[in-house]
């Protein structure tokens, strides 16, 4: 089989259906907006209200596709990002877990890793302005929450409790007290940890406000016994006792000598704690008194804006540390500590030109701490740690003209640490970045996305380790409608990753990674109730190891993938199944007797069927077939053999069936079976089995999620699976997942609706 | 015969942008030519089951073959200290967050820092178990890993759990490694504290 790099296979498919694309698009009725990507977080109401939407659980939403190849997965995703981070803020809404995702049968949808990731990104953002929020509250509003759950062998308890009282209508206290216990029956272990935090809050005015909290935690792991004679292990216990005190403030449009200033948020802290700690090896101890202050000035001004962001602390501390050497206490004198920390952020946004936006940032870091080493150092005991880090950045995005968007980002940054003691840890990294994006619509129903990136790290470390690592990717990706039914998808994709160390035969380890891929799908609509695709793939992977004494590990990696794709929505059944047949090449560059094959053929047919609004069924079916051998040539005449050595079949078959009596209650059962063969190949093609294994299994599960009472709600997953078969662990041969929680909530303002008497 | 529709301006300047670009680009993804070595055995074997590719991130360990040791990982690998390595080098290097964000290129980082700092390495994984999670494998082992350098030789142990997966073709890949310490006698230290204590600032 001759066989076609990504490149040149990318490069053909895209200028074939450019070419043959190009001239049939005026011909297609205006078509619907693309979204190619597939999440908005503001999209068109026209848009959505057209569509069918599949379920919700907040600010995550998921749609029937208009289209096949619009969205992830088979559905088109929205999430509210405005939505989420004001149900993060809210700190009775934080924690609660959001509603699951069903199909249109009841069955769950998994997130994609674009919806996570945005979901982690507004995390981010409310868990940044928590921090820095001093909130009074809205009055006496005492929540209590228990949890446990069940995983196979691990298992977790948790009570958590929180109020405020508003003593007056500026001031109010708070409590939050929390315990937690978890368990693993595997590796025995244990952890117990308790927090109790009492606050004070009080608001000067609406622009300034202040909080008084002291805080204990406590915890402790052991390893418990697990066999007669061994007793518990004790593996670390700790506690931390702080009290801080804060004043935040604000001040719109500050004016000096009649120049705006801009808006200034400041505050000041002073904090105070002790930590004491007990592992095995040692007994320690810590108290700091820290000060800290924050200020940050923002300033709009003619198509911009700029703001500035500084934050530093300065703490006393005094740190001792007794380790159990053999039967002797051995502790050095305790050390006194001066540490301290500024960071500066600044930012300008600026409009340079019509549809052209530019923004610049920098940031400065410069951190000083001390502790008590662990390297025993006739320079005493007394680590001296201090850390600096510089950046900057530019980004810029232009619309030069209609349908055409340019983005380019650079940046430089500098990071480096020094050890008084630990030398070995000393570090200095300068890393350099480039990239742009294209993104252009050329003629209807078309779309371009071109990237290129370009990394460039060095490492200066007191080891083998320093050298540099150098990165470029570049991307290329095309989208077309090209009829109502009919849509395609081409993209390439290549990286070149490159390790160079200094000392080139100390570290022998100077690599280049090469990775290309190259795929294109059409998706194809021939009825209303049937979509079809399919998509070609090839990848590259060539690894060189550039030192002789690794290079012989060398190789190319190529793999080839065709794989056919239908969904098929029949009355209340839906059936979806796809086929793959793949191949990939191990070829060594200086080892030609250890090339290798595996190829594969694999098949997955799933059946949904809705019985009745409440009854439905999910039917899949898998199978996979693969062999693989060496793959040489005896001559540098003739061309590689394929010379079969191991063929392994796999077969899972899976029913499950759904029933929802209530809107609150849902219950499951499922069946699986998986059974995999090995065979080894002699010459001859004589099969000859070598390992058989059958795993059969049984669950049934329920789902409760009802208001019990007026304040008290109760949500429940419980689920217990029975396997049997070939080289089953006991753990697996029964266990229970379970996932529950009561909600105590005597004064809450409004009711939920959730599971309502009906 | 019907002549077909001209592409038009914008047309033309696309595909030409497309083919100079394809052209270039090439340029900047180049490979080294290394030099070829001799009589070594290849470590590498298709990771068709999760024990191959576990096997293969092992001799890729000890022979120092860190392309193969990356290969073994998948591209949103993690690795999660046992709890108690964690509070350990929480003492050792205060505020320092060793463990947070541990990605496949931290973790090649490190293990070519433990390999670069010793003479040699082996590693000696147990037997163990393997579970069914869906459609992943976990794979439980026990460890022996020895460090030999000019001042002796360092053990470590306790036990370590993969989380394969199956990616295109049918081969295993591992996304997530966590290592429990274990108890021993004489006490020794996990591979876990080892890549703590390993992993350098800023990387």
């Amino acid at each position: 089989m001759s066989r076609v790099s990504p490149g040149r296979f990318a490069l053909l498919s895209t200028f074939v259906f450019v070419v043959i694309a190009a001239p049939l698009a005026p011909r297609v009725a205006r078509a619907e907006t693309v979204n190619a990507d597939s999440v908005a977080a503001a999209v068109a109401d026209s848009t959505l209200a057209a569509r069918k939407k599949v379920s919700t659980n907040g600010p995550v939403t998921v749609y029937e596709e208009s289209y096949p190849g619009e969205g992830i997965e088979g559905f088109y995703w929205t999430f509210d990002k405005a939505a989420e981070l004001v149900r993060l803020l809210d700190k009775t809404q934080r924690d609660k877990p959001l509603d699951p995702l069903r199909d249109l049968f009841g069955f769950d949808i998994v997130l994609p890793d674009t919806i996570r990731a945005l979901q982690d990104s507004v995390r981010a953002v409310a868990d940044s302005i928590l921090a820095v929020t001093i909130d009074v509250g809205t009055g006496f509003d005492p929540r209590y929450r228990s949890s446990y759950v069940e995983q196979k062998d691990d298992f977790r308890l948790s009570h958590d409790f929180d109020t405020s009282y508003l003593l007056t209508r500026a001031a109010s206290i708070n409590l939050v007290a929390s315990d937690g216990n978890t368990f693993n029956e595997s590796t025995r272990k244990f952890t117990h940890d308790r927090t109790l935090t009492p606050s004070f809050t009080f608001r000067f005015n609406d622009d300034v406000n202040s909080s008084l909290s002291m805080s204990r935690s406590d915890s402790r792991q052991e390893r418990l016994a697990s066999a007669p004679g061994e007793s518990d292990l004790v593996e670390n216990d700790a506690d931390n006792t702080s009290v801080t005190a804060r004043i935040q403030g604000r001040r719109a449009e500050n004016r000096l000598r009649g120049i705006l200033l801009g808006d200034v948020d400041a505050g000041i802290g002073l904090s105070g704690n002790k930590r004491n700690y007990n592992t095995p090896v040692s007994r320690g101890s810590q108290e700091q008194v820290s000060p800290n202050w924050n200020l940050k000035i923002a300033r709009p001004h003619d198509a911009g804006r700029f703001s500035l962001d500084y934050a530093g602390d300065l703490g006393r501390a005094r740190s001792s540390e007794t380790r159990f050497a053999d039967s002797l206490d051995v502790g050095p004198p305790p050390t006194r500590d001066l540490n301290f920390s500024n960071r500066f952020n600044g930012t300008l946004d600026q409009t340079v030109a019509p549809s052209t936006e530019l923004r610049l940032t920098g940031g400065l870091s410069r951190q000083r701490f001390q502790y008590i080493s662990q390297v025993d150092s006739l320079r005493g005991r007394q680590e001296t740690r201090n850390q600096t880090s510089d950046q900057l950045d530019a980004s810029l995005t232009s619309t030069p003209m209609e349908k055409l968007t340019v983005k380019g980002n650079a940046g430089i940054s500098r990071s480096g640490s020094d050890y008084d003691l630990e030398r070995r840890l000393f570090s200095r990294v300068v890393s350099r970045s480039a990239d742009s994006e294209v993104n252009y619509e050329p003629w209807e129903g078309g779309k371009v996305i071109a990237k290129f990136e370009r990394t460039a790290e060095d490492r200066d470390y007191l080891n083998l380790q320093a050298g540099q690592v150098k990165a470029r990717k570049a991307s290329f990706d095309y989208t077309q409608r090209i009829t109502r039914n009919v849509n395609l998808d081409a993209g390439y994709f290549v990286k070149l990753d490159s390790f160079f160390f200094d000392d080139f035969d100390g570290n022998k380890g100077d690599r280049d990674l090469l990775y290309e891929r190259a795929n294109f799908v059409v998706r194809y609509t021939p009825i209303a109730p049937l979509n079809t695709s399919l998509r070609m793939e090839t990848r590259q992977n060539q690894s060189v190891n550039i030192h002789p004494s690794k290079s012989a590990d060398n190789k190319t990696d190529e793999t080839y993938v065709i794989e056919p794709t239908y969904t098929l929505r029949v009355g209340k059944a839906s059936f979806d199944g796809g086929f793959t047949a793949d191949a990939t090449y191990s070829v060594y560059d200086f080892k030609e007797a250890s090339n290798f094959l595996v190829r594969r053929f694999a098949t997955r047919q799933k059946w949904q069927q809705a019985i009745t609004d409440r009854l439905s069924t999910e039917t899949i079916f898998t199978y996979d077939l693969n062999d693989e051998g060496s793959y040489t040539r005896s001559s540098s005449a003739t061309g590689r053999l394929f010379a079969r050595s191991r063929e392994t079949r796999r077969h899972k078959e899976s029913l499950e069936v759904r029933y929802q009596p209530r809107r609150w209650l849902r219950t499951n059962v499922l069946y699986r079976q998986d059974s995999d063969e090995q065979f080894s190949i002699q010459s001859g093609g004589k099969k000859t089995q070598t390992t058989e294994r059958d795993v059969y299994e049984l669950g049934c599960g329920i789902n409760v999620k009802r208001r019990l009472f007026k304040h008290v709600s109760l949500d429940l997953d419980y689920a217990l699976t029975q396997k049997r078969g070939d080289r089953i662990s006991e753990l697996e041969k029964r266990f229970y997942n379970v996932r529950a929680s009561i909600e105590y909530q005597p004064f809450a303002k409004k009711a939920s609706d959730e599971g309502t008497v009906e | 015969m019907k002549r077909l529709p001209r592409l038009g301006i914008r047309g033309v300047l696309t595909l030409a942008t497309f083919a100079l670009a394809g052209s270039q680009a090439c340029l900047f993804f180049e490979t080294r030519t290394p030099d070829e070595g001799g009589g070594e055995e290849s470590f590498w074997q298709p990771p068709t089951s999760p024990s191959i590719i576990v096997t293969n991130l092992e001799v890729a360990f000890e022979n120092e073959i860190f392309n193969d040791y990356r290969r073994a990982l998948t591209s949103d690998f993690a690795f999660d200290p046992d709890d108690a390595d964690s509070f350990q080098i929480e003492i050792e290097r205060p505020g320092e967050r060793v463990f947070t964000n541990w990605t496949r290129d931290v973790e090649v980082q490190v293990a070519e820092g433990i390999v670069a700092s010793a003479e040699s390495v082996s590693v000696n994984f147990e037997i163990g178990t393997e579970e069914i999670l869906g459609d992943d494998r976990l794979l439980k082992k026990k460890y022996i890993l020895s460090v030999i350098a000019g001042t002796g030789t360092s053990t470590f142990q306790g036990e370590a759990w993969f989380y394969t997966r199956q990616v295109a073709a049918g081969e295993w890949f591992i996304y997530r490694w966590v290592d429990i310490r274990t108890p021993s006698d004489p006490p020794s230290t996990s591979w876990g504290l080892l890549k703590g204590r390993s992993r350098l600032p800023g990387s």
